[in-house]
């Protein structure tokens, strides 16, 4: 089971209203390098993982996603909150406002919705590792495109913090393809 | 939210951050034992924290793991961590 911890992983903040960032920043919620996505591939792909630790670690990468996915959602959550209509058309954000209005919903920045096809499962421990870590990099790259495109100096902070977390989870599914291929190489040995 | 309350819940995210950051580290380097050391150390004052912070604010986790208190009523859904960030200009 999970257990809910009523906080943020992070503290976040807003300057205000800014729904032409929110548009963008919601891609990192319903996207393809999303958080959502980021979480379920993990989750699902730890049932086949060969060592414990492996599966310890996608338990732990996942769920730290999905603390990242509320902070995301916070961010929207609040960059929309008090917009206007006025400012909601400015910011091309009201075909969203038009069947969400400003609820949170998994989309990308060009409103596609989310689709599980955005992520693998392969049973293969190496192939699906690769995966995570490719993974890893298409979100810091996101977050660094996200960044460049911030205008806000709270929210920017926020973006930094979540790009350097997806550098150690990198960091961490590199070593631990490294500890999986040398059991599945032993094994083929003896 | 109070300034003792945000402090005191910073250095929760703090050493929590910390306790997150071991736990990776430990699925990827079990037989290290200086980083379960801290590992351990860093949960103690983690449990400590968030039962100081459950006693003063309402629980912090929920189903069971940290109380409420009797005499103050269901607090659980007092505030949630996405309101207050600064929307309004
Ligand atoms: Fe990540």
């Amino acid at each position: 089971m999970w257990l809910y911890q009523r906080m943020l992983q992070y503290p976040v903040k807003v300057s205000g209203p800014n729904p032409a960032l929110a548009k963008n920043i919601i891609t990192q919620y319903g996207g393809p390098d999303g958080e959502l996505a980021a979480s379920m591939r993990y989750l699902t792909q730890r049932y086949t993982m060969p060592l414990k630790e492996t599966q310890g670690l996608l338990t732990d990468v996942g769920t730290e996603e999905l603390a990242h996915l509320e902070i995301v959602a916070a961010l929207v959550y609040n960059l929309v909150k008090d917009a206007s209509i006025q400012q909601i058309k400015a910011a091309g954000l009201d075909p969203y406002y038009a069947d969400h209005d400003r609820a949170l919903y998994f989309v990308n920045a060009d409103g596609n919705p989310w689709t599980a096809a955005y992520i693998q499962s392969k049973g293969d421990p190496i192939t699906d590792l690769h995966e995570d870590m490719a993974a890893e990099q298409k979100a810091r790259s996101t977050y660094e495109y996200l960044i460049d495109l911030s205008d806000d100096p709270l929210v920017t902070d926020a973006l930094r913090w979540l790009r350097e977390r997806e550098i150690v989870h990198f960091q961490r599914f590199g070593e631990a393809l490294v500890r999986t291929q040398e059991y599945l190489d032993n094994k083929k040995f003896y | 939210m109070s300034r003792n309350r945000e402090a005191l819940l910073r250095e929760i995210q703090e050493i929590q951050f910390t306790t997150v950051e071991l736990q990776l580290f430990l699925d990827t380097h079990p037989e290290n034992r200086s980083a379960l050391a801290d590992y351990v150390e860093y949960s103690n004052k983690l449990h400590d924290l968030i039962l100081q912070y459950s006693k003063l604010y309402g629980p912090l986790i929920g189903f069971g793991i940290t109380s409420e208190e009797l005499d103050k009523g269901y607090r659980w859904i007092n505030s949630w961590p996405w309101e207050d960030l600064g929307g309004n200009r």
